[in-house]
């Protein structure tokens, strides 16, 4: 399982992996925009409220802005290439990476999730030096090699994380709707809503829920077995066999939720396929391969 | 006489592991009772809660997790035990107002959804019809969240003021003038194309009968001209 499997480069390419995708995300959003937005449009969630208001007028500025982008895109770089200290460079960088979230989700009128797991991701690694040890561009740290679980925790608890977000939303379904969200019409409601609904995707195979029977069947059963799946994410760190029941599952559910409801969880989808899909693992099979290989030639041990 | 040795003290850490976990979920039950003052707090919520319970104490079960996890430091270890009671309680809580970084994971869970759509139109100078691009003016992390707050802020509280009162009037107002800063910040960008009329009507969709947004009929419509760049 996960602590057996958990090489020092597999963490290394889910650092890489959380922080590059921020970096990336960071570097693609626009945010002088915000500067012309109606300042009016912005209210601070949770314990953001906590800060003034000066504060983020202020920060609204376009030359704040720009001096945040450039701050956090600097520690992000360096998180994700593995600069060491690790803990010095990380934890600043997610915690930037909170208000860089917390000054999206100020616009919004509701909060959506997308972004959570790999929030919550950054938020975890950044606490774990071991997370720089390898995959790094400083090369790998030899000096104090730590014992294999301290690399394997912050993975397990990633793929945790991730996995609790999938059953609370199997949980809240069970416990609100019951068996009725599912045998009813909710889904070709809900299918159809969303096709309507503005989103900048456009898709509108949700609509063919409505159009027959055998459709609505089709959406009630995955909605179902989706659900199921859901609920029991946390079983693929016990089972190494419902691991790829649950990709077999959730990755075209992602999929699917795109076409038929404009709706795209694409970051919680690459780091299912990162951590739960064994690419990281993959990452470290062949670097280790590739060094037992220069060793060889080299004739060291 | 080692494997027997280490299966009983893993099973002890289990014991142990298994009572934290019991403590940590009650303290997190409770504070959602205390938050939400009782009667908040239904029999599904419970429900709910107990499942959340059966899925933390399945940790117990991953190989290896408890054992490294109680090696941790005291500040990891209360960091990720706090994070964790953190999603749980804000799951029962539901209150992301309040509770943002952490929030309640409930979509798609009502049996009986609402139907209607809020929907805003842009006729461009072109003759083009499209509904409001909001992505194309804010870097949302979502834009149809954001587009929801010009719902929930602007448009809601014109739809829920009663007719002729001064209040529906203010909030028409207020509508009116969002819509027309909106178009203005679209057209800035967009001047090649820009916006002549926005409007902002509720729909409802039945899921058997639509085909295509043609088909909507809207109520309490609200319709903005913009004034043509030059001023004819």
């Amino acid at each position: 399982m996960f602590e057996r499997e958990t090489h020092p480069v597999s963490l290394g390419v889910l650092r890489f992996f959380v922080f590059g995708l921020w970096f990336l995300k960071v570097l693609f959003t626009p945010m002088g925009r915000y500067a012309a937005l109606p300042f009016e449009l912005f209210e601070p969630w949770g314990v953001f409220r906590l800060l003034p208001m000066g504060f983020y007028t202020t920060l609204m500025e376009p030359g704040a802005l720009l001096v945040f982008k450039v701050l956090l895109l600097l520690l992000l770089g360096l998180a994700a290439i593995g600069a060491r200290p690790f803990m010095l460079v990380a934890i600043p960088a997610s915690i930037l990476v909170l208000f860089f979230d917390a000054i999206m989700k100020g616009f919004n009128g509701f909060i959506n999730h997308a972004q959570f797991g790999l929030l919550y991701a950054a938020l975890l690694l950044s606490i774990f030096p071991a997370c720089a040890d390898r995959f790094s561009v400083f090369g790998p740290l030899k000096s104090r090699d730590r014992p294999t679980h301290e690399h394997a925790l912050p993975y397990m608890l990633t793929v945790l994380i991730l996995c609790l977000a999938y059953a609370l939303v199997g949980g809240r379904r069970f416990a609100a709707g019951g068996l009725e969200v599912f045998t009813g019409e909710a889904i070709a409601v809900y299918l159809a809503v969303q096709s309507v609904n503005y989103s900048p995707y456009g898709f509108d195979l949700g609509l063919l829920a409505g159009k027959s029977i055998f459709f609505t069947m089709f959406f009630q059963a995955g909605f179902f077995v989706t659900t199921i799946f859901e609920l029991l994410s946390p079983l693929v760190l016990v089972w190494k066999w419902f691991r790829a029941l649950w990709l077999l599952v959730i990755i075209p559910f992602h999929v699917m939720t795109l076409f038929t409801m404009n709706i795209f969880f694409w970051e919680n989808m690459l780091l299912s396929l990162v951590t739960i899909g064994g690419v990281s693992t993959l990452v470290a099979w062949q670097s280790v391969r590739k060094s037992g290989r220069e060793n060889e030639d080299t004739g060291e041990e | 006489m080692n494997s027997k040795r280490n299966g009983k003290m893993e099973s002890g850490l289990r014991g142990k592991a298994f009572v934290s976990i019991l403590i940590i979920w009650l303290s997190t039950i409770l504070l959602v009772f205390a938050a939400t003052i009782g009667p908040g707090f239904s029999i599904p919520v419970f429900f709910e809660g107990g499942l959340y319970f059966v899925v933390l104490a399945a940790c117990l079960f991953v190989p290896k997790l408890i054992p490294t996890f109680l090696s941790l430091d005291p500040f990891r270890k209360c960091f990720i035990l706090l994070g964790i009671m953190a999603i749980i309680f804000s799951q029962l809580y539901r209150e992301d107002r309040r509770t943002y970084p952490f929030a309640h994971w409930g979509m798609y869970s009502s049996a009986s959804p609402s139907q209607s759509v809020i929907y805003f139109n842009a006729v461009h100078q072109s003759g083009r019809e499209q509904q409001f691009p909001f992505h194309r003016i804010s870097p949302s992390s979502s834009p149809r969240a954001f587009m929801a707050k010009i719902r929930n802020n602007y448009y809601r509280p014109f739809l829920h003021a009663k007719t002729g009162s001064d209040e529906k009037e203010k909030a028409e107002l207020e509508l009116r003038r969002i819509l027309v800063e909106l178009a203005g910040i679209y057209n800035q960008a967009h001047p090649d194309d820009p916006i002549m009329e926005l409007s902002v009507g509720m729909a409802l969709i039945n899921p058997h009968g639509y085909s295509r947004p043609a088909e909507l009929e809207f109520s309490d419509l609200v319709v903005v001209s913009l004034p043509r760049e030059g001023g004819e």
